[in-house]
């Protein structure tokens, strides 16, 4: 260091600054992903990966048979179909899909303050796989039923822990104790179902390793409109679910009706969660997943969270069933292993995280 | 005026709080004082209407159980004792405080903004303003909250143990900031305190918990004066004289 080195204008010794001083003196830049630069890029990626979708599959066709299928155009007719009747309704699917379990899972981890939550802790899958099971045990053959059995499983399920944990507090440690005792509960009426009938559990097991099927799109319109209005109304209410990080004691004292907020995050992400098991099965990882690595690219507020998740959830979700489609072709590898190869891992490294960032 | 009227309560079976009943002078500093376990911070929930009890809290002869969330938070700014630490910056924990002001869907306005910066720097944490709140130390942490409940802009603030990591320092600088509120902006200030001479020194009005019920209220002198503190306590109080300032020690 030189004499002029480490001296301010009077020709003193500057003490070094410290890393809170130095971080005062850089202008401060809102990070990218909570601004609309961030969201435009993340549905640029949307767009692109949609397109990916689209465009590779199975069945291979050159870029002007794609577009010509794909604006419906004569001589196209093979494209037209395979892209409307199969590409496209699992593209909406796979949409459906990312928003919906990312936003419930955002809900359910900012509603508990707990990092590991996901739809499964309100008893999302086992409640729909509960009523699925027992519809084919005494309906075999009902298979249009299946998506409102799912639906009404998954649901009710929440409705009852809610209600549970709303008699003994509704603080976040209940819920999550309510949610594991009835998920226990119906994953044992499941195996004892599925022991009553084995033939059962061929039909089961499609529905429980979760995948899409390219439903016909009208279908989906119930399914979009409540993951819709779960979104909107979420992103309303992100205000007043920021405060729930304040601890409920602080988040009272600032107006929250701490309670009933916590009861509306519940059924809006069981409704968004529900939803989606209603066409897709029990996808899983998804809504563990995708708010982490949203939560890296927006940070902790709310509303960007649950926008960049819904964004990323989406992305992710087509990606995966893309994959599934085209590494294996012409067989097809369903979405929900495909996530569970990529989540469980990931999960993995979230427990070493945890356990390392605390020992630090 | 924000008077406490015969507020029990009990956790379970265990009655914690009988027939408290004491005011809260308008404009002026309360402390309340008493050993581990009296009830204080059951007094500090019951206050915030976490905790159910029987009796009444008032402001101005309106109860503040009939108040709804958003007019109590209008009206008192409260801190607890024990703080998260929320993945947020500290200009972010510091908006908090105006949610209260805050309509369905409306953003910050600009009397918002001037709250929560006005708060920022009466607390000296301009330095710290983009620092995430998990990662900075207890005693900057309880800054940071201290800024939240200020720029609620309240009439009463309401602080239990406030200056629990507080260096001795800033301790004095907090008590400075109170002083200056009290004055200048016109707050009540309810504070509950471990500390005896901080609560006898920079307190207006004493209410001393013991066995559950209100076993003194008045000033600080009458309570310095009354014998009551060694005999709760079980320690003894010296008093001693510098620049012509009174100070208390107890041992």
């Amino acid at each position: 260091m030189n004499e002029t080195e480490g001296k301010n204008g009077a020709g003193n010794v500057r003490e070094p600054a410290s890393p809170a001083e130095e971080a005062a003196e850089r202008p401060y830049k809102r990070p990218l992903f909570r601004r609309a630069p961030g969201f435009l890029l993340l549905l640029a990626v949307l767009l692109a990966v949609g397109l990916l979708s689209l465009r590779y599959g199975s069945s291979e066709m050159s870029w002007g048979e794609f577009w010509g299928g794909l604006l419906r155009r004569q001589g196209c007719e093979t494209q037209t179909a395979i892209l409307y009747l199969l590409r496209v309704p699992r593209l909406l699917e796979g949409v459906l899909a990312g928003v919906g379990l990312s936003v419930s899972g955002v809900l359910l981890q900012a509603v508990t303050d707990n990092e590991l939550a996901s739809p499964n802790i309100i008893g999302v899958n086992a409640g729909a796989g509960f009523f699925v099971i027992l519809l084919l045990t005494l309906f075999p053959a009902a298979f249009a039923a299946l998506p409102f059995a799912a639906f009404a499983g998954a649901f009710l399920t929440t409705l009852l822990i809610v209600s549970i944990a709303g008699r003994i507090g509704s603080s976040r440690t209940t819920v999550i104790l309510a949610g594991i005792a009835c998920t226990a509960m119906l994953n044992a009426g499941i195996s004892f179902l599925s022991l009553l009938d084995t033939d059962v559990l061929v039909s089961y097991n499609a529905f429980s390793i979760g995948g899409f099927t390219g439903t016909q799109p009208s279908r989906l319109i119930v399914p979009a409109a409540l993951i819709l209005a779960g979104l909107a109304a979420a992103l309303a209410a992100a205000p007043r679910i920021d405060l729930l990080c304040l601890g409920d004691s602080m988040a009272l004292s600032l107006g929250v009706r701490v309670r009933r907020l916590r009861m509306f995050c519940l059924v809006a992400a069981s409704a968004t969660a529900a939803a989606v098991v209603s066409f897709a099965g029990l996808l899983g990882f998804v809504g563990l997943v995708v708010p982490h690595i949203a939560r890296k690219l927006a940070g902790s507020r709310l509303r960007p969270l649950l926008l960049v998740s819904a964004l990323a959830g989406a992305a992710l979700v087509i990606l995966a069933d893309w994959l599934g489609r085209v590494l294996f072709a012409p067989s097809e590898l369903p979405v929900g292993i495909v996530m569970a190869l990529v989540g469980a891992p990931f999960f993995f490294f979230l427990l070493l995280k945890k356990r390392r960032d605390a020992v630090c | 005026m924000l008077n406490f009227r015969r507020l029990s309560a009990s956790y379970g079976k265990r009655s914690i709080l009988e027939e408290v009943s004491f005011p809260v002078v308008p404009h002026k500093i309360t402390a309340v004082i008493g050993k581990n376990g009296c009830g204080k911070s059951t007094l500090f929930s019951c206050l915030n209407q976490e905790r159910p009890y029987t009796g009444e809290i008032a402001y101005s002869d309106r109860s503040l159980a009939l108040m709804t969330p958003r007019e109590r938070a209008r009206l008192l700014g409260l801190l607890p004792q024990v703080l998260t630490s929320p993945p947020v910056s500290v200009q972010e924990l510091v908006a908090f405080g105006r949610q209260p002001y805050l309509d369905f869907g409306k953003r910050l306005a600009e009397a918002d903004r001037q709250a929560i910066n006005e708060a920022i720097a009466e607390i000296g944490l301009e330095g710290l303003r983009h620092q995430r709140v998990d990662r900075l130390s207890g005693g900057e942490r309880q800054k940071a909250f201290l800024a939240m409940v200020l720029a609620q802009r309240t009439r009463i603030l309401a602080l239990d143990e406030p200056t629990t990591y507080m260096d001795m320092a800033y301790q004095a600088e907090f008590f400075r900031l109170l002083a200056m509120l009290k004055q200048k902006r016109k707050v009540t200030v309810l504070l509950i305190l471990h500390d005896l001479a901080q609560a006898l020194q920079h307190a207006d009005y004493i209410v001393l918990l013991d066995q559950k019920r209100v076993a003194f209220y008045g000033t600080a002198e009458e309570c310095a004066a009354s014998g009551l503190i060694p005999a709760v306590f079980g320690v003894q109080m010296h008093e001693f004289f510098e620049n012509g300032k009174r100070f208390l020690a107890f041992s």
